[in-house]
């Protein structure tokens, strides 16, 4: 839809003002339009009295305030910001006292709720330089003191069927939800504010001072209370969460306009929907929450106020960085001593090192340079000045044949490893087996033996190496064997089963619970045991 | 068990709670971290991460080597930064600091990014550069010259990562005032940039505020800095209390503690000391600071031929035992003879030297004047009745590389002439012989 304003009265329009958009943001048209500071003014007025005005009531506060506007150009402006959707008007019954009173605009004016919240927001937003908010650690404490409120209200038993409806339950959530929207407030108001002021370096004295005062007051009190508090409401809100639909309830129940609710008429306040608790939780999360991301972005902004903090702290003429800087500048230009006031000034030369020791460390007395122990420098750099041979570098030599040899060996060793394995597998408990595969049996019964016990009603300890699972049962009364041709292996009161890796065994019939305690273990060989 | 015994056991209990844990990764580690500042005092995130990391590891025990200097670490988030005190030869240093111009832009470009958001143009950082040299009172000239000593100061700044090249190259702002270039301006670094400063006005009185920033009354603390930052300490040039800590306390309870936690050899000589940086300690030429020795390149060569030459035909003086001397026509003779002998381009010298000796004498003097093992004497040589002319006075230390026995030098050229004309007698180069 296209609209525009015509010429007014009293003070003649030229330009065209266009106005495409249909929905609310109508209300905040007039903020932008040519004639913004009248409109401004006009609704400033509105915004500020209690009742309805007649234009000619307008148009005299205007006077009052400093903006004289003309009557005809009042009632004109009016009918744009009621386009606007940002005032309306009503008819003044009351002057109504002739038929023909019906046909002139006896309007009282006010403000519409758009028009005074873009009003307000103008006002306290885009007017002035926003004013650095203090953090009400009130509301925190309010916060916090409600919640744990609510989880001692809150009895143990059945979530579902516990009625938490109360008239302390109501009033704690009232409080809670208004406290928390104070803080939240505060807290994005400050954070916006501190980054910006963290990322200014022409900041004055007093802007200094201002930012020097945020980073004592915040970074000491503010962030540590904030951290503190929301855990402590964090803690609280998840004793409650089973309780959120109650609660919820309950905010409902008590509200005056609970039938109004019930039919969609009016949303719910704060506190009324599941939701809001669950939003509550997040923004008081100690590791993801406001509070937390508060501290993050007051840490991330300490570097950039210390370096504004030191020109503060070095705010005499002489003693600022930037005067000692245009100092140094004037002073680096002596030709004979500039170099060396700059190398002073700086001081970040590099050192200069002689390299190598000579073997002096025990020597009987303190020798000479030229008599004492010497230092080798290669022939090579004394006879031509060079440090090695010039030229190409050779290339790499052929070592086809060797990683060939290596290869072989590598498979020949799976090969035998997988016939190793094949035999464990194969042979029955006890069974004898070969060097080689008792070897790698060893290995895995070893892993299996400093494996943790499976938990108090679990009888059984698995490990499993290069391909090869081992699992010991915990059979009182059993002892497990593993048969080399030289050596043996006994488990006592162990069952032992060898099995492919990444399988399961089955447990034996009779087992007991096993402990984290050793695996006893007796091994013999050469008949020495 | 006794009373006594368990008296014992718990004595012994208590001296193991109080003893330190050693270890010698961390020692090293320890020690690598503060050669690394010591060479190189700025270290920044995104740059020097691992060395930062291992700053941050061992920060206890790195602050407290450094302050035994009376130096200061900074270590913020993003930046470890060590804070020294003036270099101990200020004219040693002085010769290979940068151009006076360039540093008066370095300070200038510091004051005026004091004000400039965090991302920054080049044209609008040197705009306020130029303002701040208004209030300096110093000329803007707008040339080629200023220009010129604009990028280079930027280049030292970026070197520190105060401001650094986001986009664009900053050496087109030559050819190109509003060449485009975004910086980004780290300004809780900038407040580090000026370490030391005396409360005085340095531009009237360069010298006396050089002298107050470069006053240190404690004796022992500048012969700590004089160890750990030069390369090597003559006792001539101490006074009586920096010679009594030499002697007493070189080897004993101070200096080689300190030359330990910087894992460096503490080198005793009777002529004087150094802390010398063990071979294995060190994998780049550039972390032994601006000016290692001996290293390949001509004038490396040069100058320890030139050591060489000094121990077999230099002039002693009884006023300086252990100084070898040579002449300064002697000093030129040599590099001639030796450019000739070696050859210019691929395999012998630089083509430059070989052609302009006394350029190479130059460079040669810089090199060895700034390890200290070099000291130039105006006055006169007359006493064998010769006519006035400087003499070069090579320090005892330049014979701690000495060869071992005698040996003879060939360059190229000295080998082809040997395929060609034998005997080759007039190219060897006696470098070792009986010292007088």
């Amino acid at each position: 839809m296209g609209d525009s304003t015509g010429p007014g009265v009293g003070s003649p329009d030229t330009s065209r003002f266009e106005v495409t958009v249909t929905d609310s943001r109508r209300a905040t048209a007039y903020l932008i339009a040519p004639e913004a500071d009248e409109y401004i003014a006009i609704m400033a007025v509105l915004e500020a009295s209690i009742t309805d005005m007649m234009p000619a009531e307008i148009a005299q506060a205007l006077r009052e305030a400093g903006t004289p506007l003309d009557d005809r150009l009042v009632e004109t402006r009016l009918d744009k910001l009621r386009d606007w959707t940002a005032a309306s008007a009503r008819t003044d019954t009351s002057r109504i006292l002739r038929h023909a009173d019906l046909l002139a605009r006896n309007w009282r004016w006010t403000a519409t709720p758009a028009g005074r919240q873009v009003q307000r927001f103008y006002s306290t937003v885009l007017a002035d330089t926003p004013a650095m908010r203090e953090i009400p650690l009130s509301s925190l404490a309010r916060v916090v003191t409600a919640l744990e409120a609510l989880a001692a209200i809150v009895p143990a038993g059945i979530p579902e069927t516990t009625d938490v409806a109360g008239a302390d339950t109501v009033e704690h959530i009232g409080r809670l939800f208004i406290s928390h929207d104070d803080l939240d407030a505060a807290l994005v108001g400050a954070e916006d504010t501190l980054a910006t002021l963290a990322d200014r370096f022409d900041l004055g004295d007093e802007a200094t001072s201002e930012l020097k005062q945020l980073l004592v007051e915040y970074a000491t009190r503010v962030a540590a209370e904030l951290e503190t508090g929301s855990a402590r409401a964090h803690r609280a809100l998840l004793t409650l969460v089973p309780y959120f639909e109650a609660l919820a309830d309950a905010a409902i129940t008590a509200s005056e306009a609970r039938a109004l609710i019930d039919r969609g008429a009016l949303a719910a306040s704060r506190g009324g929907r599941r939701s809001d608790w669950d939003g509550l939780v997040a923004w008081c999360d100690p590791a993801t929450g406001r509070a937390a991301r508060f501290a993050l972005r007051l840490v991330r902004a300490l570097p950039g106020m210390h370096a504004n903090l030191r020109r503060l702290h070095a705010s005499s003429s002489t003693a600022t960085g930037r005067a000692r800087a245009l100092l140094l500048a004037r002073a680096c230009t002596d030709r004979t001593l500039g170099r060396a006031i700059f190398l002073a000034a700086v001081g970040d030369h590099p050192w200069r090192k002689l390299y190598d020791e000579a073997d002096d460390d025990d020597l009987p007395r303190i020798p000479s340079w030229r008599d004492g122990p010497t230092v080798t420098v290669p022939d090579l750099l004394r006879a031509t000045g060079r440090a090695g041979a010039r030229g190409r570098p050779p290339a790499a030599r052929d070592d086809t044949a060797a990683r060939a040899e290596i290869d072989a060996r590598r498979r020949e060793r799976a090969a035998a490893h997988l016939d190793a394995l094949r035999e464990v597998l194969a042979a029955s408990p006890g069974s004898p087996l070969s060097t080689a595969a008792a070897r790698v049996a060893l290995a895995t019964l070893m892993a299996a033996t400093r494996a943790p016990a499976g938990g108090p009603y679990r009888a059984r300890r698995s490990a499993h190496r290069d391909g090869l699972a081992c699992t010991l049962f915990h059979v009182p009364g059993q002892i497990a064997v593993l048969r080399a041709p030289a050596w043996r292996v006994w488990l006592p009161d162990r069952a032992m089963v060898f099995h492919p890796a990444g399988t399961r065994a089955s447990t034996p019939p009779v087992t007991s619970p096993d402990t984290d305690t050793p695996v006893i273990m007796r091994v013999s060989s050469g008949g020495v045991a | 068990m006794s009373e006594a015994q368990a008296g014992n056991d718990a004595a012994e209990q208590t001296e193991n709670r109080g003893r330190r844990a050693w270890s010698v990764e961390a020692d090293a580690e320890v020690s690598a971290a503060l050669r690394t500042l010591a060479a190189r005092p700025w270290l920044v995130a995104g740059r020097d991460d691992e060395t930062i990391a291992a700053v941050r590891r061992n920060l206890d025990t790195v602050r407290e080597a450094f302050a035994r200097l009376g130096w200061v670490l900074v270590v913020e988030r993003d930046l470890v930064r060590l804070r020294k005190s003036p270099p101990v030869r200020r004219d040693a240093w002085a010769a290979t600091a940068p151009a006076p111009a360039t540093c008066s832009w370095f300070f200038l470009l510091v004051a005026a990014a004091e004000a400039m958001p965090p991302r920054v143009g080049l044209a609008q950082l040197v705009t306020a550069a130029r303002a701040a040299a208004a209030e300096a009172g110093l000329p803007v000239t707008t040339d080629i010259a200023e220009r010129r000593a604009i990028v280079a100061a930027l280049r030292m700044l970026d070197e520190r990562g105060v401001i650094e090249q986001m986009d664009g190259v900053v050496d087109g702002f030559v050819h190109d005032e509003h060449a485009p270039v975004l910086l980004a301006v780290h300004h809780t670094r900038l407040s580090h940039v000026i370490a030391n400063f005396a409360d005085a006005d340095p531009s009237a009185d360069p010298a006396g505020w050089l002298a107050l920033v470069e006053r240190e009354p404690d004796a022992a603390r500048r012969m700590r800095r004089r160890l750990v930052d030069d390369t090597l300490v003559h006792v001539a040039d101490l006074d009586e209390a920096e010679a009594d800590w030499l002697s007493r306390r070189f080897r004993g309870d101070d200096g080689a503690p300190l030359a330990a936690a910087f894992g460096l050899h503490a080198e005793r000589r009777a002529e004087g000391a150094a802390f010398v940086v063990p071979a294995e300690a060190f994998r780049r030429p550039r972390e032994l600071g601006p000016l290692p020795f001996p290293t390949p390149g001509t004038t490396g060569h040069a100058a320890l031929l030139l050591c060489d030459a000094a121990a077999v035909d230099g002039t002693l003086a009884a006023d300086r035992p252990g100084w070898r001397a040579i002449r300064d026509s002697t000093v030129l003779a040599l590099l001639a003879s030796w450019g000739q002998q070696f050859g210019a381009g691929r395999g012998g010298w630089a083509g430059e030297d070989v052609d302009n000796p006394a350029g190479l004498a130059g460079k040669v003097r810089a090199l060895l004047t700034g390890l200290n093992l070099l000291r130039i004497d105006d006055t006169t040589a007359a006493d064998d009745g010769e006519s006035a002319e400087r003499l070069w006075w090579f320090s005892p230390a330049a014979g701690r590389w000495r060869p071992a026995t005698t040996a003879t030098t060939r360059g190229p050229a000295t080998r082809r002439a040997a395929r060609d004309q034998p005997p080759p007698s007039d190219a060897l180069l006696i470098l070792d012989s009986p010292e007088r």
